[in-house]
């Protein structure tokens, strides 16, 4: 489950008003951090990569934002975040005589 | 991942987004102190790397817990990205941890591949080494780190005597190189990325920043978000995420960036408005031989070169580029305006190029005729896509005629410089250059029988199977050929193990020691944090061994003068260390021997570099690095700019201390424009043009395996305009068939996407080991650089199918 420090950043200091910082901290995966005129510091908490960029999309729909800089990334061991999905893009390995037994032995 | 972990990422991630949203408005990006304030503890550690991706060099700082790397954040100490990374760096922790990592030596007997030890794994390559050393060719990296590309060129040229080695940056920046030497004398950009913060025009040529260098672009755009005025001018044949934040689009014909440069110096010479000081005083001018055209040419007047450029007129530059005159004499204004700073971007469009060199020269002939050269913020810089194509290619010189430190293999008194640095009896080096890319594996793809005299390639970390152009003739007819043995070293299967007769498990990355160079000069090292997985092993490693096995089967070349293996280590007390078992590898740290050793060799082209240590204590340096009075080491920002670079003789305002002319004078090129080998007619109707996408890199092997990335962006695709798609009765998505003489690729068809190609004009990314679009394009390559150019060649498409999910 993803952990991301995120900067959100408005298009002026004016659209980052109370009511920007009211809805980021309406969701439950978001907490939200220190504010500096148009960004503020949010920290990304989500159960799923899929929730993950999910929660992107709608920050990044959010009114008055127009960027969102990425401060750091927790890797997490338990749903392999790094994994390629097999049989989708990790073809080669599939197609490959034999070499497919060969792999995933880590 | 237990709750003690998980709070502690959970403070280390609002740390780092705390103190990058501190650093609020009045600065482009963040500027922080150094002081490391991501929040550690006895479970997690954190140390200093350079990004494994692009030739930007961001830094990274690695979290690390239970031998695992746990977490990423952009490195707020490191001046490159002062924190920042894009979407492939904040996730370069995860390339460490696919399920299908190769962990064990695999050897292809009767079409099956065997698990074997390494010690039969370095047996056998050294067996075939042994039979035919001359037959051997080692194929190599921008990937590679600085040691890893040093131990593989002293194997080859010192202790084989064989110049068969080439990296893959052959097919990615051969072209920058060529036209530095040309118009410098000597390689790599003279400004650094400190030009992006004062430029008041940024030129992108053929240049997609914003996806390729995104946290380079972004030194740019924050300057704007803060009511800087910064003018970008993309000048391309197709729109891109660039072209969304240029003030002007400039869309050219293929080739047409060579037509625009001769139309702006026309310009500047036809109104009398170019920087005749610093032209007089630091600049000659130099045109192509008529008969065997070199790279250093020949010396013209001033006169001459008028009357040569004299033809390329805003409107016949018009007809052969597509950019109206207008547009090219509002260029031509903008150069003649000595109040802005100009800086000029580009990376594969200019040096993917049948005629590379030449438009390098020319656009360095631009800045210099204009006098927009070596001001901060007055630069022509070329970048590159590799994180080391700089640090290990062009400095060591792990190109098929080079030697360490801007050292040819031609020159006499350069191999012998060579053989005394590692101690090597006299005309150990060959004089002849090996193969270049292209070359090398025409040879090993050709029958013996016909001629093909190179039976054995090394590859290592990189995948020609998917980016060497016309694949059909370049990789895949080693098919059959029984004598022909590809030795690959990876860390996934990837396009090129699918042909490989023996599979060596790599280390990667932070997996073991390391240096890389980036595209501003800078010089950076890291240290190994974790394991690699299963058997995998450092690629230096390997090359040692090999080397070793080879010493021990009595090769000669890998004795040095003394009698000593060419590697041999010693500890304190003068006892050999076994670091080619690998046992023993990390007993000492073999990077610092070759690095140290490789040092020597840095003063000649005045690339000096500073000892090892220094590098570890530091986020990179630029050289020329140069060791002050008070012991400290100054590094470069500006090269041959007298009130930067110490190498200037005192007093000069500027001085081009390698020039080819002798006479501290840069060369401003004239060279005619000539159309591409290939160009769309009847049977085969539109331009193909090739490159990357944000979320992937290169040829996605790393990045295909990283979820959320793969995700955004699942597959290739071919961009089209809408009116050729119309044309064609092909709606979104629907699957077409490309074709080329040489090949053939299916893909779904994206039109209007991302980046929006001009008519007549197809794009497709080459990330996608399923779609295999370099079975079309074209192996012409430059006449110096000898790089292919995978922008432009003639193909048709063909509706397939139905709409897809």
């Amino acid at each position: 489950m993803p952990i991301s420090g995120l900067v959100v950043v408005f298009e002026t200091s004016e659209t980052l008003d109370d009511l920007a910082i009211e809805r980021l901290a309406s969701h439950p995966a978001i907490e939200v951090g220190q504010r500096q005129l148009d960004r503020v510091a949010v920290v990304v908490d989500s159960v799923s990569n899929e929730q993950d960029i999910e929660i992107w999309e709608w920050m990044r729909r959010l009114p008055g934002v127009s960027d969102i800089k990425i401060a750091f990334v927790g890797f997490d061991d338990d749903n392999k975040q790094g994994d390629v999905e097999r049989g989708d893009t990790n073809q080669n390995a599939a197609k490959q005589d034999g070499l497919g037994e060969h792999c995933g032995t880590i | 991942m237990d709750l003690k972990r998980r709070s502690l990422l959970k403070s280390a991630a609002m740390a780092a987004a705390g103190s990058l949203a501190l650093s609020g408005k009045n600065t482009a990006l963040p500027i922080l102190a150094a002081e490391n304030d991501l929040p550690g503890g006895d479970d997690l550690t954190w140390n200093k790397a350079p990004c494994r991706f692009c030739g930007t060099g961001c830094h990274v700082q690695v979290g690390v817990a239970d031998g695992r790397v746990m977490a990423i954040a952009g490195d707020k100490a490191a001046d490159v990205n002062k924190g920042l990374l894009c979407v492939k760096g904040y996730h370069v922790g995860g390339i460490l941890y696919g399920q299908d990592r190769l962990t064990k030596p695999l050897l292809r007997k009767d079409g099956k591949l065997h698990e074997i030890s390494w010690d039969q794994a370095i047996d056998t390559i050294a067996q075939r080494i042994m039979q035919a050393p001359e037959r051997f060719a080692f194929y190599g990296s921008g990937q590679w780190t600085i040691p890893e590309g040093y131990a593989a060129q002293k194997f080859m040229k010192g202790g084989l005597g064989n110049n068969h080695i080439d990296p893959n940056a052959r097919l990615c920046m051969a072209s920058a190189v060529t036209g530095f030497l040309a118009t410098y004398g000597v390689d790599e950009p003279a400004g650094c990325y400190a030009d992006l913060d004062r430029c008041d025009v940024l030129i992108t040529w053929g240049n997609n920043p914003a996806e390729m260098h995104p946290v380079l672009f972004s030194r740019v755009t924050d300057r704007r978000s803060r009511g800087e005025q910064v003018k970008i001018i993309d000048i391309g044949t197709r729109r891109t995420r660039t072209t969304d934040a240029a003030s002007e689009y400039l869309e050219m014909k293929p080739h047409g960036d060579v037509a625009i440069s001769l139309g702006i110096m026309h310009l500047l010479i036809a109104n009398e408005n170019y920087d005749k000081n610093f032209v007089k005083q630091h600049c000659n001018f130099r045109g192509a031989e008529a008969d065997t055209p070199t790279l250093q040419g020949e010396a013209i007047t001033e006169d001459e070169f008028r009357t040569r450029i004299a033809k390329y007129t805003p409107e016949h530059v018009e007809q052969l580029s597509g950019v109206p005159a207008d547009k090219i004499r509002m260029l031509g204004d903008l150069f003649a305006n000595r109040d802005i700073r100009i800086t000029s971007l580009w990376c594969m469009g200019m040096n993917q190029h049948t005629m590379g060199t030449a438009i390098n020269s020319l656009v360095h002939g631009v800045h210099l005729l204009s006098g927009h050269f070596g001001r901060p913020g007055d630069a022509p810089t070329s970048l590159t896509g590799q994180p080391s194509a700089c640090g290990t290619v062009r400095e060591v010189g792990t190109l098929a005629h080079a030697l360490p430190g801007g050292r040819v293999v031609a020159n006499a008194e350069h191999r012998q410089q060579s053989e005394a640095f590692w101690n090597l009896k006299p005309d150990s080096i060959n004089p002849a250059p090996g193969y270049h890319t292209v070359k090398m594996f025409e040879q090993f793809t050709k029958a013996t029988a016909a001629g093909g005299d190179i039976d054995t390639i090394f590859v290592q970390v990189t995948n020609p199977g998917q980016t060497l152009p016309n694949l059909n003739l370049l990789f895949e007819s080693k098919k059959g050929l029984e004598d022909k043995f590809l030795i690959v070293s990876d860390v996934y299967p990837t396009a090129t193990t699918e042909l490989a007769d023996l599979i060596l498990p790599a280390a990667m990355w932070v997996e073991k020691n390391g240096m890389f160079g980036n595209s501003e000069r800078r010089t950076q090292q890291w240290f190994k944090m974790v394991d690699p997985p299963g058997e995998a092993r450092d690629d230096c490693w390997m090359t040692i061994a090999i080397a070793h096995r080879l010493f021990e089967l009595g090769h000669a070349g890998m004795k040095d003068r003394d009698g000593q293996f060419i590697f041999a280590v010693k500890d304190d007390q003068g006892a050999e260390i076994p670091i080619w078992d690998f046992e023993h590898y990390y007993d000492t740290n073999v990077d610092k021997h070759l690095f140290e050793e490789y040092r020597q060799f840095t003063t000649m082209k005045h690339k000096n570099l500073a000892p090892y240590d220094v590098y570890v204590e530091a986020r990179g340096l630029r050289w020329p690095v140069v060791e002050q009075q008070d012991g400290s080491w100054r590094e470069t920002k500006f090269r041959f700019s007298g009130f930067d670079d110490p190498f200037v003789t005192q007093g000069q305002e500027f001085e081009f201390y390698h020039s080819t002319s002798g006479d501290g004078r840069a060369q401003i090129w004239f060279h005619e424009y000539a159309p591409p080998p290939e160009v769309p007619d009847d049977e085969f109707p539109f331009w193909l043009c090739t490159g990357r996408v944000l979320e992937h890199w290169h040829t996605g092997t790393m990045t295909r395996r990283l979820a959320p990335l793969n995700r955004a962006m699942p597959t290739a695709y071919v961009e089209m305009h809408a009116d050729d798609a119309l044309e064609l009765n092909i709606r979104q998505g629907e699957l077409v068939t490309i074709e080329s003489r040489r090949g053939t690729a299916e893909l779904p068809v994206w039109i209007d996407g991302r980046g929006r190609p001009a008519r007549g004009s197809v794009f497709v990314p080459f990330f996608d080991e399923t779609k295999l679009i370099n079975n079309c394009t074209l192996e012409a390559h430059d006449p110096f650089s000898k790089q292919p150019d995978y922008k432009k060649c003639a193909v048709r498409i063909t509706k397939l199918a139905k709409v897809t999910s």
